[in-house]
């Protein structure tokens, strides 16, 4: 009686044990006799203890018993032969082996965001930075495989919250959650130092040249439509494409198929040229974590005084992500730019509206990533003779011996479903648009070069070229050149590429 | 002018090696099967592939397939002859009795001709629906009507189910094979009697006066009399060697009684149909496993059997699903069906559906030699008639 | 001077405000998050694991596992097994004769091992070393036997991907999260006596 119930995984409370007992005597304990709907008793049992009641609840419950157990009976297996003198084997059932023990795992992502925090932030060592990054790479890359990182964890996250039966493990939810407060609070250190996908293309980016601005604006938005799929591909229980088009993973695992390592490889080829290509373009945890990093308490500074506009920043950062200082602008321009600014918020609400209606134009190409949509596709063309021969989804289908109208039915459900998620999809798109014409309108004001809070990575080149921070620590005897040098830099070309290379002071 | 060149050479060299690398990424993932549309990309020789004895020779046949007989079962089981060609059909924790099919092309009674393809078929205020002739030269001889004649409900599934005959002590009395025990019932229906427990019972047979019960559990056939006394048993084995004679490794282990007097009784795990007498003696035995038509396929054939009023023995196989004809020596003489003639799905429907496994095409023949197979995935009855000569 | 003190009290102000704010935010996301987590269940790992009764051993396992070596074996429930002479997952379908020859033999890596028991009766044991999770011995015993063969995802070789390559590829979606501390979808859990 102790025995677990193997459908509803309770193991039933001593205490009730007397009363299910008395239920269960009666009943033909015969063969696979496991009292599984006892579990339905205890709620019943509070209330009715005694009395007639009690008899006719103890013969419902009979009935239902015999009910349930018919369909165990008919799956009844064959028993194995009787030998004189062997013992059957038993089959083993290797426990699974995770690259970490999760609290192991969690307490190493807050020490490492903590230590990157503090190394980008409070002790500006880009030493320290570049070291963490490769143990960062070393353990959540190469010895975790990789999976799960926060970047994945997003699906993760928004499959619980739309799926009733999936409950996120909390090392997943944690997983997700730090990155996002350390953001909140120090920038975006995660990215610097604690991302095994950046810390691989950080390692790469040997040869950076400046993406024009526009291509970098126009390509930054790609990285929020991917969030937005992952997000609406993940809710709807379709996939995890996040995890599907990872590029480093493999490397991570040193396996994966063919054509996915000449993936990443590319990615790597790209990243020697153009820094962090996945994080700047397309890596939707990147996108949230430059959201929250926009209002974040502190930031990298780069010169720990004042500017000496020697543009040394600019030039070193592979990230397109130095601010340079505004210009003073007329008046007539600066009115202008507020006019433009209140159409701009004006039009917002009508570009979320056409990403709205666009987007459930997108329900056919969206829900074909669905399983059960795909199947019904199939089916009905085979049955149509639109296409000959089956497949080996068709025919698997055909075996469970479903019919296909109640595939039909639960597809068109899943479409319908496709059309508003591709709306939702649709109008966050709009917004995107519509935030980032604004934003680009927003005129500002800075008489430094600035990191820019949601491009910076905090990786640390900044300030370590920066030659206010270099006499700071005495590495130079001061400060080569005053006063603000538009146009060319403090330093002789040679001395700065020499630098670049070379991480020693 | 070629230091100012150099610059601008080197920028387009980067602006290529990008779009190059972009380029053979974006085709790369482009490539790659995730769904798997191109199948596993294994060679053949990881593929199970029986496609090659799922052919069979068309001058094989000897039977043609004349009409269907729809089963309104979610799960129709086993099927019986009774008394005057009834047609019994149990299942869904019940038993059809259904009217004698009318006698038909290749039995020597004349048939008034019906138009083809339209033969009213069962048309009944019961569980049937309309049959449905199939397209050949041939009359229909579903039976016309009021098609169920009636339902005997019962208390669980039923796996087994035998008739007796005119010969038997109580002709037309009904026995159910059900998991583990036999219920009978007279020929109106009505409840006579709960057996007491045996093993997993997978087919019940009679002789005039004996009920012979398959027990898959115990490996043997026990011997009843038909009030459910028990008489003794077929297939332990005595003297030095004991343990049972039949190599049972599965719940398929069907018996059938022949007008010859001999119970046949199939030894799946041997892959061979064997003769008894009445008090147990081996008489004859024959069949060899074999993929090709004469033998018996993969394992722990044939799943049922049934006999031809003339001694000819009808086997059902499952895996490749075929049914054959056999002298009562065991001589093969032909197939009835194949594969094709039967639900296309059915050999793939028993890899996943457990529901499935316990019951695979079941066959049964009427006093005029048509033979009957109780198709379980298509939930219908297929009848068979000899070729003329 | 009072206009500075002006600015450094709006700038305090601001930077209070600020603060209250991304403290909000941050107990927010991580009460959120925390929620969801215990939600239901206490938010215990999953893996993932193929349900036998759906599977039909397409091969795929073999092929689509992110792994050179697929994650997925062969594995053999004893107690539902019939011990055949003739085992329609280790033979070929004709042939030539019941031994372990390599001409006999269904599994084209030789992973499954026969041994005599007695009289007529033959153990079935898979090297998991040499299996490659085809299925081709599952459709065999599939189709003629009691389906004792059947696949699984062996927990000491997966990598618990959170998105399981084979199982996108999956023809007729056998697969799925399972608890980790309930891995395994086995066909049997204990022989019937």
């Amino acid at each position: 009686m102790s025995r677990p119930c193997p459908l509803s995984g309770h193991r039933p409370k001593v205490g009730r044990e007397k009363a299910r007992v008395r239920v269960c005597r009666g009943g033909p304990r015969r063969r696979s006799g496991t009292p599984c709907l006892t579990s339905a008793a205890p709620s019943v049992h509070n209330r009715v203890r005694h009395g007639v009641l009690d008899l006719r609840i103890a013969i419902a419950l009979l009935a239902l018993w015999t009910l349930l157990s018919l369909p165990a009976l008919a799956v009844e297996r064959f028993p194995p032969p009787d030998f004189s003198n062997h013992q059957l084997p038993v089959t083993t059932v290797p426990p699974p082996q995770f690259a970490a023990n999760p609290y192991v795992d969690v307490a190493l992502l807050a020490l490492a965001l903590a230590l990157a925090s503090y190394l980008a932030i409070r002790r500006r060592s880009r030493r320290g930075l570049f070291l963490l990054t490769i143990a960062s790479l070393v353990w959540f890359g190469f010895i975790r495989h990789g999976c799960i990182c926060p970047v994945g964890s997003i699906q993760n996250v928004t499959l619980a919250i739309f799926d009733r039966a999936y409950a996120v493990p909390w090392a997943v939810a944690a997983f997700f959650a730090l990155p996002i407060l350390f953001t909140l609070f120090f920038g975006r250190t995660f990215c610097a130092s604690v991302c095994p996908l950046g810390a691989v293309q950080e390692l790469v980016a040997l040869w950076p040249v400046k993406v024009p601005a526009w291509v970098d604006h126009s390509l930054g938005l790609l990285s929020y439509v991917y969030l937005g799929l992952g997000v609406l591909f993940s809710a709807t229980g379709t996939a995890f494409l996040i995890c599907r088009y990872d590029p480093f993973v493999g490397f991570f695992r040193l396996a994966a198929s063919a054509n996915m390592l000449i993936f990443g490889a590319c990615f790597l080829v790209v990243g020697a040229f153009i820094g962090r290509p996945y994080c700047r373009y397309l890596c939707p945890y990147g996108a949230l974590l430059r959201l929250v990093s926009r209002f974040s308490k502190w930031h990298v500074k780069i010169p720990p005084d004042e500017c000496i506009r020697c543009r040394l920043c600019e030039d070193v950062c592979p990230y397109g992500a130095i601010r340079e200082p505004t210009v003073a602008t007329a008046v007539t321009e600066r009115r202008r730019g507020r006019r433009r600014l209140a159409v701009l918020i004006g039009l917002a609400p009508l570009w979320i509206a056409l990403g709205f209606w666009l987007g459930t134009r997108l329900e056919v190409p969206l829900s074909e990533l669905h399983p059960t949509i795909r199947l019904a596709d199939r089916i009905r063309q085979e049955q149509t003779g639109r296409v000959q021969g089956t497949i080996d989804a068709s025919d698997a289908f055909r075996n469970t011996g479903r019919a296909p109208a109640d595939l039909y039915r639960q597809a068109l459900a899943l479409s319908a479903m496709f059309r508003t998620a591709g709306g939702w999809f649709g109008a966050w798109v709009g917004l995107v648009v519509a935030a980032k014409l604004i934003h680009l309108s927003i005129r500002r004001q800075r008489n430094d070069y600035q990191p820019d809070r949601s491009g910076c990575v905090s990786c640390g080149r900044c300030f370590w070229y920066c030659p206010v921070e270099q006499a700071k620590q005495g590495w130079i005897q001061e400060v080569p050149g005053t006063g603000p040098l538009f146009g060319e830099n403090s330093l002789p070309a040679e001395q700065a590429a020499g630098r670049k290379m070379d991480l020693s002071p | 002018m070629a230091a100012q060149a150099k610059p601008v050479h080197l920028g387009v060299l980067i602006v290529a090696v990008v779009l190059v690398a972009i380029g053979v990424g974006a085709v790369a993932v482009w490539r790659i099967d995730w769904l798997g549309e191109h199948g596993s990309g294994l060679s053949d020789s990881f593929k199970y592939d029986l496609q090659k004895y799922q052919k069979i020779d068309p001058a094989l046949f000897h039977y043609h397939l004349v009409a269907e007989m729809p089963i309104d079962m979610r799960d129709p089981r086993a099927i019986a002859i009774g008394l005057g060609d009834q047609i019994l059909v149990a299942g869904d924790k019940a038993i059809y009795v259904y009217s004698p099919l009318l006698p038909g092309e290749g039995t020597g009674t004349s048939v008034s001709p019906r138009p083809l393809g339209e033969g009213p078929g069962v048309r009944a205020a019961g569980p049937t629906k309309a049959g449905r002739a199939v397209d050949s030269p041939h009359p229909n001889p579903l039976p016309e009507g009021e098609g169920t004649t009636k339902t005997i409900s019962l208390d669980s599934e039923p796996y087994s189910l035998t008739v007796g005959n005119a010969d038997h002590a109580f002709p037309g009395r009904i026995y159910v094979g059900m998991w583990d025990h036999v219920e009978t019932f007279a020929p109106d229906g009505s409840h006579l009697a709960t057996w007491s427990k045996l093993g997993i019972l997978t087919s019940v047979a009679c002789a005039d006066k004996v009920v012979f019960v398959a027990d898959a559990h115990a490996k043997v056939v026990w011997e009843f009399n038909p009030d459910g006394k028990p008489l003794g048993q077929i297939g332990r084995r005595s003297g030095s060697r004991q343990g049972p004679m039949f190599v049972v490794p599965s719940p398929y282990f069907p018996i059938a009684m022949g007008p010859d007097g001999l119970l046949r009784v199939s030894n799946p795990g041997a892959h061979r149909v064997e003769a008894f007498t009445l008090d147990g003696h081996l008489e004859l035995a024959w069949g060899k496993p074999s993929e090709r038509i004469e033998g018996f396929c993969g394992c722990c054939n044939p799943a049922h059997l049934a006999v031809l009023p003339d001694g000819r023995i009808v086997t059902a196989e499952k895996g490749i699903p075929r049914v054959k004809v056999y002298s009562a020596e065991g001589t093969f003489e032909g197939v009835v069906a194949g594969p094709e003639s039967l639900s296309p799905n059915l050999a793939a429907a028993t890899e996943t559906r457990e529901d499935l496994r316990l019951h695979p095409v079941s066959v049964a023949a009427d006093s005029r030699g048509r033979i009957l197979v109780l198709d379980p995935v298509a939930r219908c009855v297929k009848i068979f008639v000899e070729n003329q000569k | 001077m009072s206009h500075q003190q002006d600015i450094k009290r709006i700038m305090h102000r601001r930077a209070f405000v600020g603060n209250a704010l991304r403290v909000a935010g941050a107990l927010g996301i991580g009460g959120a998050v925390a929620g969801l987590t215990v939600r239901k269940g206490e938010g215990r790992p999953w893996v993932w694991q193929i349900d036998p009764s759906k599977c039909i051993a397409c091969g795929n396992c073999a092929t689509h596992c992110v792994l050179d070596e697929s994650a997925v074996k062969c594995t053999h429930s004893f107690g539902m097994c019939g011990y055949c002479d003739l085992c329609t997952g280790y033979f070929h379908p004709e042939p030539i004769a019941l031994n372990s020859g390599a001409e006999n033999q269904l599994c084209p890596t030789g992973a499954i091992r026969r041994t005599f028991v007695e009289d007529p009766y033959f153990e079935y044991t898979i090297d998991e070393r040499l299996c490659i999770g085809c299925g081709k011995c599952v459709k065999g015993c599939n189709t003629f036997g009691n389906g004792s063969l059947f696949l699984q995802v062996r927990h000491d070789r997966c990598q618990h991907c959170n998105e399981c390559s084979i199982a996108i590829a999956c023809p007729s979606q056998a697969y799925r999260r399972v608890p980790a501390d309930q891995p395994y979808l086995l066909k049997l859990r204990e022989a019937k006596g």
